[in-house]
């Protein structure tokens, strides 16, 4: 049921390290070195969206050409819970039932690596972008 | 060994708040400029894209001419605090490749007054400025004004315009179609004065002459709290010699007034910056001088601001929001040679973007001192004992016997002058004891001749002074019976020697008109110049 705006796709999990990689929040600052001092002063002006790139596998080109249609696009994402840190709605769907996060004012701003396997399934790099409260790591409403 | 220096961190969390008609809306960079010179604070504000469409009004039937606030500050200060509000004046948006982008300017308060009047603004003779200024801001409605009484630069005496009836009839007068606020600014730099929004709404009007003597309100020192640190000295702005000129007029005896204020010495160029030739001179004018006090005033504001090189200040730090032009800071550079150096603060500009807060401030003190004024008009002494003009002896007379039915002497007209006047005591002129009475008559005059011509270029009469022939006043102790007179030299007289006659008239029938005359001096006024310093020219 991993799927974003109802297209569905699998997480692969990364190649190198096995594991699936999580969000990461940068935070932005402007540093600078007060002249003739040994003082540096930090702005944290704020942070970046959170961002994650995820290897993942269509069952088909059908399903696959969707996806990409959604490049730049804002949709919800729907992923396991526990499987990810951002927080967004809960809700169980499924044969057998397992729980979901529904993570909505997610955008897909990067697609890459895309590959046509043979047999018809399909894979790509896909990179979600979420503006998120770094603390809460709720949605924050634009 | 390797020694190491010990590294301080600070760190800051910048906000800020942009409000459009008291609507929040998301910002992504503010910019604000106040100084004391720029009388209308301005503000350039970017915004995200905001909500457009749908049934909404267009941005410009929302946004044009409404109120719009910035706040900018850092959390660990206590927050965002005030550093523009005013009205926006223009919205500008673009698009390209690079996406959508949107911007405001603004103006601030003080552009309420700024637009003309179709009336003249007119305020009672001897009005203080100060509460001229009040009245402007408070019939333009102003939302916040204040500032400093507006005295003179060596008194706590107000500066008080008008009152002199040859003048306006003694009235203030701002012309119609004249920006109030330009007057303001115009009037009040005369004396040393300036007007200007300022980042926290404040319409505010201050000294801001000489070196600045208050208690700073910050201080800013090399290697903790300056990000950059410039100074410019310059002698472009140097003046050594100010003349003041004022209002003009004619007063009740027609004798041309014109005020004018300069130093009687201008000082030596110690410093060698303007040699040769050892001074510069400028002037200013207005007519709103109607005395010589508020031109001599004007003249010493204007002397402790520039009496030496122009020093100009800049300096940058990370966003301060508590601090206004037109206050004080301190500041502390041995590279800039600067040891705890007190400046006026000119200008505060702020910005805020996703770089971060920063400030920049212009900084600057007058050099100079306050000169003496000099003498604008030269008395010349043509005689000082008594002179007899007519044909009869009178004994009681100060010289019974007539020196003649006229009396000519030679006068040296300078080559620059606004104004002649004699001056001296008099008794008997115009007047003949006719019948038993004073009568009055009109032929005893003064003429002036220059140039050799066959008529004289100008003719006053004399003023009519009682003869009293039977009480027969001793006219030879002291002046009790004599008559002060002043009267201008007539004609249009060129530099050089003129010939002045002074006559007895023939009344027919009547004979000549005897009469007397003493301490008799020749004012020229407009003739003042101060004394160069040597080596000037």
């Amino acid at each position: 049921m991993t799927n974003f705006d109802d297209i569905p796709f699998r997480v692969m999990a990364d190649s190198s390290s096995g594991v699936y990689t999580d969000w990461t929040i940068e935070p932005i600052e402007a540093m600078e070195l007060v002249p003739y001092s040994s003082i540096w002063i930090t702005e944290h002006i704020g942070y970046q969206p959170a961002t994650v790139s995820w290897r993942i596998e269509f069952d088909d080109r059908e399903t696959y050409f969707a996806f990409l249609a959604k490049l730049r696009t804002v949709g919800t994402l729907t992923v396991l819970a526990g499987f990810q840190s951002l927080k967004g709605t809960q809700r169980t769907l499924g044969n057998p039932a397992q729980v979901y996060d529904v993570l909505d004012q997610v955008k897909v701003s990067r697609i890459a690596n895309q590959s046509l396997e043979i047999g018809g399934t399909a894979s790509c790099t896909v990179t979600f972008e979420r503006m998120v409260d770094p603390i809460t790591r709720l949605a924050l409403v634009s | 060994m390797v020694a190491t220096l010990p590294t301080a961190r600070i760190d800051l969390t910048p906000a800020h708040v942009v409000t459009i008609d008291g609507i929040p809306f998301r910002a992504l960079g503010v910019e604000t400029q106040h100084a004391v010179d720029r009388p209308i604070g301005t503000a350039t504000i970017t915004l995200a894209q905001p909500e457009t469409g749908g049934s909404l009004p267009e941005l410009r039937d929302r946004w044009l001419n409404r109120p719009i606030e910035a706040q900018i500050g850092y959390v660990e200060g206590g927050g965002a605090s005030r550093v523009f509000t005013g009205r926006i004046a223009s919205i500008s948006r673009s698009f390209d490749r690079s996406g959508y982008s949107i911007s405001v300017k603004a103006n601030g308060w003080a552009t309420l007054l700024d637009f003309p009047s179709e009336e003249d603004i007119v305020f009672a003779g001897n009005t203080r400025l100060y509460d001229i200024v009040r009245s402007l801001c408070t019939m333009r409605k102003l939302p916040m004004f204040g500032g400093d009484l507006i005295t003179y630069p060596n008194s706590t005496a107000s500066i008080r315009l008008g009152g002199v009836p040859h003048v306006d009839e003694g009235k203030v007068i701002i012309p119609r179609r004249t920006s109030p606020l330009r007057w303001i600014v115009q009037k009040l730099q005369l004396f040393g004065y300036r007007a200007f929004d300022r980042p926290d709404g404040m319409f505010w009007w201050q000294r801001v002459n000489g070196k600045p003597m208050g208690l700073p309100q910050a201080g800013f020192v090399q290697g903790f709290n300056l990000l950059s640190l410039s100074r410019d000295d310059d002698v472009g702005g140097m003046v050594t010699w100010w003349d003041v000129e004022g209002a003009s007029w004619t007063d009740e005896d027609g004798i041309p007034v014109k005020i004018r204020s300069f130093p009687g010495t201008v000082p030596p160029d110690s410093g060698g910056f303007v040699t040769p030739p050892g001074y510069v001179r400028d002037s200013v004018s207005d007519n709103a001088l109607v005395t010589q006090a508020l031109a001599d005033a004007v003249r010493n504001a204007h002397e402790i601001d520039t009496g030496g090189p122009q020093e100009d200040d800049r300096w940058r730090y990370f966003g301060h929001t508590q601090f206004q032009p037109g206050d004080t800071a301190v500041i502390t550079s041995e590279l800039m040679e600067m040891d705890s150096a007190k400046r006026w603060v000119m200008s505060v500009d702020h910005s805020s973007s996703a770089r971060g807060i920063r400030t920049t401030w212009r900084g600057w003190a007058g050099a100079g001192n306050a000169l003496a004024a000099g003498n604008d008009a030269t008395t010349i002494r043509v005689f000082t004992e008594a002179k007899h003009i007519g044909d009869e002896r009178v004994d009681w007379y100060a010289v019974p016997n007539p020196n003649g039915k006229e009396i000519t002497f030679d006068i040296v007209i300078p080559n620059t002058h606004t104004a002649m006047i004699l001056e001296g005591w008099i008794h008997g002129s115009n007047s003949q004891l006719l019948e038993g009475a004073n009568t009055d008559i009109e032929v005893s005059k003064v003429e002036v001749w220059q140039g050799g011509g066959d008529k004289p270029v100008g003719t006053a009469t004399l003023p009519s002074t009682p003869e009293d022939y039977e009480k027969r006043l001793p006219y030879g102790i002291g002046t009790t019976h004599w008559q002060r007179f002043r009267i201008p030299v007539p004609g249009r007289l060129d530099p050089g020697v003129a010939t002045v006659k002074l006559i007895a008239g023939d009344n027919k029938g009547a004979g000549l008109d005897d009469y007397e005359v003493q301490q008799l001096d020749l004012v020229a006024t407009g003739t003042g110049y101060p004394a160069l310093p040597t080596g000037g020219s």
